[in-house]
């Protein structure tokens, strides 16, 4: 019989009624500690303690509500900075509802997303100014409908929220305390965040303060930080599990939280920064042991990195760390003083953890969906499993149906997804479309998905659907079915299409020898001119061409487990 | 500027494999990811003194993409 793990207790974590708590508690708690900090162009820091924070979202919060939005709609949208924190905590603790855009989003995209959540003003950082104003522009002149526009400014270059930080400044100094009397009801939806929804149309996931409070709780008595623990946050802000692993749970332990705003920006954030700890998406892990595997083959020292690598794992296991003695360089990569990465958004190869573990840096794994707030499970600081993705949070309980999906039910699940009339949770509980099991020692697993969202290392979640929308929409593709590449490394990062040749509309017969040769090199133009209309992360970089339609079941639908992980005769596009 | 494209995208992926044309996928064909893109424009950066914005990044779908996008800039 195999010993069973024992159990830690969990760390003891107090509950938060509301996000604004979360800050009082800050303010009082950490006083004179520096939660967030930015670089200025001329690499100098700017930070902001947990008093100032506290203050000008108080002052920010009673602009909003004296100018009237409160219990209104507002969007917000900008890069990883002070002034998206700024924005986002004066209008949830304010009685407003949050609508965080991701920044990558097309005018058109956000003209769509405005109109549905039906919001009545868009937020943006001073770097999103020029999109946020075409993009309210164009939702006049699509649907009539004029909202205002509302400038987080910035804390580095120009000043926070111009027209509004210093007018609520002024009305707390005339002793205006509508801010501070107004009461936050912990269940009330106060954030939309869409998500890729199963139908190819992105769903609004409602999320009250009760959610997002449980979920730091649950999340905080798996995982321990400490008052000196630094974050640098890279991964979109918009997104829930950068909010919640990345700011809202770092805030409830006092942590100093540096801004990366762009990626070009990353190796310098490192170095000014210095993290601790990264939350972060398998894209950078791979990423990151990639660059340092590459320098040290080029400086001809591979044998006494793995040496070295050697003696410190081997020392770890008596509780000594050597090394920032022996893997100073490799580690200096991140700064010199990180001691821990929780990776989620994607699957992880479990290979790296060890490799991270021996530069002494414990790399942990979570799991989460935005409809539980997002995380549901995380491995331990010292009760880890490398293949699992961790405990379940205590705010959540999970179970695994007969066909091995898991559902969710507790204090951290959303109420619904916005205008939709039918309930997606069943008694509660929310089926979250992954499939996995739960081991003896209660780690969770992820064994597959019963949905068709394709979910890439860099965490970005697609659905196939939309691609293929845009690539049928080519005259010379009769048939397309996305999926996503190679399972590990670089490859995780790509889509590729399945494609069957409209041998018809291209004037050609199928039998024809040549035939497919001459659709080949339409559909390779044809892809690229469509990768074109999409996002990024949604572009195609390879294509396997079929002469068959592809199979499909009784009810007219193709059979896309077939061609999953059958990439024979890929091309790149 | 085509060969000091090629020079520099050479340079960092250092594969002798494969052959660097105008028509080749950034992505797809030099084998890099997103983020070692955003690294490999630093380098262009770098060679060419300027500052390329992370949006206009995810225009470079193939090399001649970036050619373009240099020339365009330099003139």
């Amino acid at each position: 019989m195999l010993a069973r793990m024992r159990r830690e207790p969990l760390n003891d974590i107090e509950p938060i009624r509301d996000l604004r708590c979360l800050l009082e508690r800050g303010a009082r708690v950490f006083l004179g500690k520096t939660a967030f900090s930015e670089l200025t162009h001329a690499g100098e820091i700017v930070e902001v303690g947990y008093d100032q924070l506290h203050d000008d979202v108080r002052a920010m919060g009673t602009a909003l509500l004296e100018r009237g939005y409160r219990g209104k709609r507002i969007a917000l949208i900008g890069e990883n900075a002070y002034a998206w924190i700024l924005a986002y905590f004066s209008i949830v603790n304010s009685g407003i509802t949050v609508v965080p855009f991701d920044k990558e989003l097309s005018c058109d995209e956000l003209v769509e997303l405005m109109d549905r959540a039906d919001v009545d003003a868009l937020c943006h950082t001073a770097a999103h100014t020029a999109e946020a104003l075409a993009a309210v522009g164009a939702l006049h002149s699509q649907t009539g409908r004029a909202i205002e526009t509302i400038d987080a400014g910035s804390l580095t270059s120009g000043g926070l929220a111009p027209d509004f930080l210093p007018f609520g400044r002024d009305e707390l100094a005339r002793g205006n305390d509508c801010y501070d009397r107004l009461e936050i009801d912990p269940q009330a939806t106060c954030s939309i965040l869409f998500t890729s929804g199963t139908t190819g149309t992105s769903k609004g996931v409602l999320l009250s303060h009760g959610n997002l409070t449980a979920n730091i709780k649950g999340a905080c008595e798996l995982v321990l930080c400490g008052i000196e623990d630094v974050f640098v946050s890279v991964l979109p802000i918009h997104h829930a599990y950068e909010d919640m692993a990345g700011i809202l749970s770092p805030l409830y332990y006092g942590c100093a939280i540096g801004f990366c705003p762009s990626i070009k920006m990353l190796p310098k954030c490192l170095e000014v920064f210095r993290p601790t700890a990264l939350c972060l998406v398998p894209l950078y892990v791979e990423t990151f042991h990639d660059r340092i595997m590459r320098a040290v083959k080029q400086s001809g020292r591979e044998k006494q990195f793995a040496f070295a690598q050697g003696v410190c794992a081997f020392l770890q296991r008596f509780g000594l760390n050597v090394a920032d003695k022996l893997l100073a360089e490799p580690r200096a990569a991140f700064g010199g003083r990180l001691e821990l990465i929780i990776c989620g958004g994607a699957s992880l190869d479990p290979t790296y953890a060890p490799f991270y573990r021996s530069l002494g840096v414990n790399l942990i794994q979570g799991y989460g969906v935005s409809e539980c707030s997002p995380i549901v499970s995380v491995n331990r600081n010292n009760e880890y499993k490398d293949d699992s993705i961790g405990r379940i949070v205590s705010c959540a309980e999970v179970r695994i149906d007969d066909d091995g999906q898991i559902w969710v039910r507790g204090a951290s699940v959303m109420s619904g997804y916005l205008d939709e009339k039918d309930d997606v949770l069943v008694d509660g509980w929310f089926p979250t479309g992954d499939l996995g099991r739960v081991d003896e020692d209660g780690f969770l697993y992820i064994t597959g998905r019963c949905k068709d969202i394709i979910v890439l290392s860099n965490g970005k979640n697609i659905m196939p659907q939309e691609v293929e929308r845009c690539l049928v929409s080519c005259e010379s593709i009769a048939e397309a079915v996305v999926v996503a590449g190679a399972e590990t490394g670089n490859g995780s990062e790509h889509l590729v299409a399945h494609i069957v040749p409209d041998f018809e509309s291209l004037d050609l017969s199928a039998d024809e020898p040549e035939a497919l040769a001459v659709a080949e090199e339409r559909i390779r133009s044809e892809i690229k001119e469509s990768n074109r209309k999409l996002v990024y992360y949604k572009r195609v970089a390879a294509y396997v061409l079929h002469t068959k339609p592809f199979e499909k079941t009784t009810t007219r639908k193709v059979k896309r487990f077939l061609l999953v992980g059958n990439l024979e005769g890929m091309r790149y596009v | 500027m085509f060969d000091r494209v090629k020079a520099i995208i050479g340079g960092y992926i250092q594969r002798d494999d494969l052959e660097i044309t105008l028509d080749t996928d950034v992505l797809g064909d030099l084998g890099i990811n997103s983020l070692e893109l955003v690294e490999l424009v630093c380098a262009f950066e770098m060679e060419f003194d300027m500052d390329i914005p992370e949006k206009d990044i995810r225009g470079f779908l193939t090399v001649n993409d970036i050619v373009c996008y240099l020339e365009a800039a330099a003139a």
